[in-house]
């Protein structure tokens, strides 16, 4: 058989374009920087107020949950902007009009091209993301203490699927939108703008969005029952988003 | 090889503004090269695509008497990725195919035994990809991507071949061998050929489609498109001084047309029909006693013949280009397309 598989093409994209390099750095960077902050961060402000300062900021002493969660925060935030970026860079199949030509001739369904590169793009967003909370959570245990295996793992978990989530999103924006950029757009509106669901009552425990926070729950131990609802929403919601990009693909044209 | 490989009824797809298909009957023969000519915004593409089940029609159907998975479609300018050498696009053309092999047939496209030749080392040699085949294709040139895109279409061996201009980006060596290539094609499977190189088209095509606004207005032998839409000619030289006699005895002949003196000294003779022609132009230069140095058949192209199709203008490039002497029948061309137009009216009310 002389035929390279669609998932090592996938693979092959995610290592010559560099885009695992990009966000295994940018993932492993806050994992570092994360746990640094947290721990220094009271000598920084210090420092930065000068000696004629009037106002003392006291911070707390921080504990081993700040360094991981500190990670969480960019890591979900900045991260998760370079994730759009690079997902939608993988999923924009019809945004060059001759290889969306190549692609749609050659496969028998939509999904047979979309699936690989959500599943490929997930797999590198995760391991980069698993791969920065080691990194964090090594340097939180060596500066402020051990945050606790079950509670690493439940972080590791919820930060994944929401990850997967926001791939998922991205995947269903690239069928939508003709141009990477239009995919990008609506990708981070769509992210970006979940939260403001949560003003409606009762609905906020539902959002995927609450995935965020659940993970500073479990860090420092305080209750967070929701996260299981909204663990299920988002793990529905990323196999709505998939069955509806192969569907929307399905039905467009070249143009 | 008998039937139509693909056929079109009442194909319809209206972008507006009179662009698009309105009412394409397509009937492309079961093997052989199809080559289908028109303008920019006559609907090739539209129809290439709409025929490869890229797009959607607001009308009519499309019918493929071969296997939807045996179809292969080479864009004008074909892309692939970037960061992929020549002969990993050739084998990812395979891995996408073999899923849809394994899923319809239970094997693939090119399942091979061991022993058997490296089928993407045979298409890049075929296209003349050998040296780069490990070159990644972001660094190819349009000409070399043209050249990857008949590799990738051609390894999956496809019954039907759609290629659209295949040739606009190469040099004239490198055009030259893939109309040979598209030729030999031709013999094994049935090849869409659309070009906007009229010369190209009546090099490598055994039929010809002719679309201009959205419609088709001749389809058949190139052969037959050329006898129907314009005069056979020939050109005499002399010795000299005879040509200005013969030339005044064959102005009083009925089979003649047309008859003109050029500037290089020959007698340029246009005839009502081949046969007439071939018949009665010997005896009139043994006739008027002139001394024939040579007799030739003026080549009629498929150009000549779209623009008296079309009703279009040789122009310029008839006054300028390798046949320049033909500038001076320019006003001669259009009188004459004006009733060949009348001509072609009246054959199709006769059809419908």
């Amino acid at each position: 058989m002389n035929g390279l598989s669609v998932w090592r093409v996938e693979w092959l994209r995610l290592l010559r374009t560099k885009r695992l390099i990009a966000l295994l750095g940018v993932f492993v960077f806050f994992g570092f920087a994360g746990p640094l902050l947290a721990r220094y961060s009271a000598q920084l402000l210090k420092h930065a107020g000068g000696s004629g300062q009037q106002v003392t900021i006291i911070l707390p002493p921080p504990v081993p949950a700040d360094g991981v969660a500190e990670y969480v925060s960019n890591a979900l935030s900045i991260g998760l902007i370079v994730t759009v970026v690079v997902v939608a860079y993988a999923c924009s199949i019809d945004a060059k009009t001759a290889l969306s030509v190549f692609y749609r001739t050659r496969a028998d369904r939509f999904g047979d091209l979309l699936v690989p590169r959500f599943a490929v793009s997930a797999v590198g967003v995760v391991g980069s993301y698993l791969a920065g909370l080691l990194a964090a959570w090594y340097e939180t245990a060596v500066l402020l203490g051990n945050p606790g295996t079950a509670a690493m793992g439940r972080t590791a978990l919820v930060g994944s699927v929401f990850l997967v989530f926001a791939v998922a999103v991205t995947a269903l924006a690239a069928t939508l939108a003709r141009s990477t950029l239009g995919t990008i757009g609506y990708a981070l509106l769509a992210l970006f703008t979940l939260p403001l669901l949560g003003a409606l009552p009762g609905v906020s425990r539902w959002l995927p969005t609450e995935l965020i926070g659940a993970s500073d729950a479990f860090l420092r131990h305080t209750a967070a029952d929701h996260a299981q609802r909204a663990l299920a929403v988002a793990v529905v919601l990323t196999l709505g988003c998939v069955v509806a990009a192969v569907r929307c693909g399905a039905r467009r044209e070249v143009r | 090889m008998n039937g139509a490989a693909v056929t079109t009824a009442g194909l319809v797809r209206d972008y507006g503004h009179g662009a698009g298909l309105h009412g394409v009957d397509l009937e492309v023969p079961r093997g052989g090269v199809y080559g289908l000519v028109g303008p920019n915004g006559a609907g090739k593409t539209t129809l290439l695509s709409i025929v490869a089940g890229l797009r959607r029609s607001d009308a009519g159907e499309v019918r493929l008497s071969v296997d939807a998975g045996r179809v292969a479609v080479c864009p004008d300018t074909p892309e692939f990725e970037p960061w992929l050498t020549a002969a990993e696009v050739v084998r990812q053309s395979l891995g996408l195919t073999a899923r849809r092999g394994r899923r319809h047939r239970g094997s693939t496209v090119r399942d091979t035994d061991g022993s058997a030749p490296d089928p993407v080392a045979g298409v890049l040699a075929e296209v003349g990809l050998t040296e780069a085949a490990d070159r990644r294709t972001g660094g190819f040139s349009r000409g070399m991507k043209q050249r990857l895109g008949l590799a990738v279409a051609l390894v999956l061996e496809p019954e039907l071949l759609v290629l659209d201009e295949p040739t606009s980006a190469l040099d004239p060596s490198g055009r030259a061998e893939v109309l040979s290539l598209v030729a030999g094609l031709g013999r094994t499977r049935t090849v869409i050929f659309s070009s906007h190189v009229l010369a190209d088209v009546q090099r490598v095509a055994d039929t010809v489609g002719v679309l201009h606004r959205g419609r088709l207005l001749f389809q058949g032998p190139v052969r037959d498109l050329i006898d129907r839409f314009l005069q056979p000619a020939w050109e005499v030289r002399l010795r000299d001084g005879d040509e200005q006699r013969l030339a005044e005895l064959l102005r009083h002949q009925e089979w003649v047309t047309s008859v003109a003196v050029t500037s290089d000294g020959s007698v340029r003779v246009e005839a009502a029909s081949t046969a007439v022609g071939e018949r009665q132009l010997p005896k009139a230069i043994a006739a008027a006693d002139a001394a024939l140095i040579s007799l030739r058949p003026v080549d009629a192209d498929l150009e000549a013949a779209f623009l008296a199709l079309t009703g279009g203008q040789r122009g310029q490039r008839g006054q300028r280009g390798q046949r320049g002497q033909r500038g001076q029948r320019g006003q001669y061309e259009q009188r004459e397309q004006h009733e060949r137009r009348g001509q072609l009216d009246a054959d199709q009310a006769g059809a419908a």
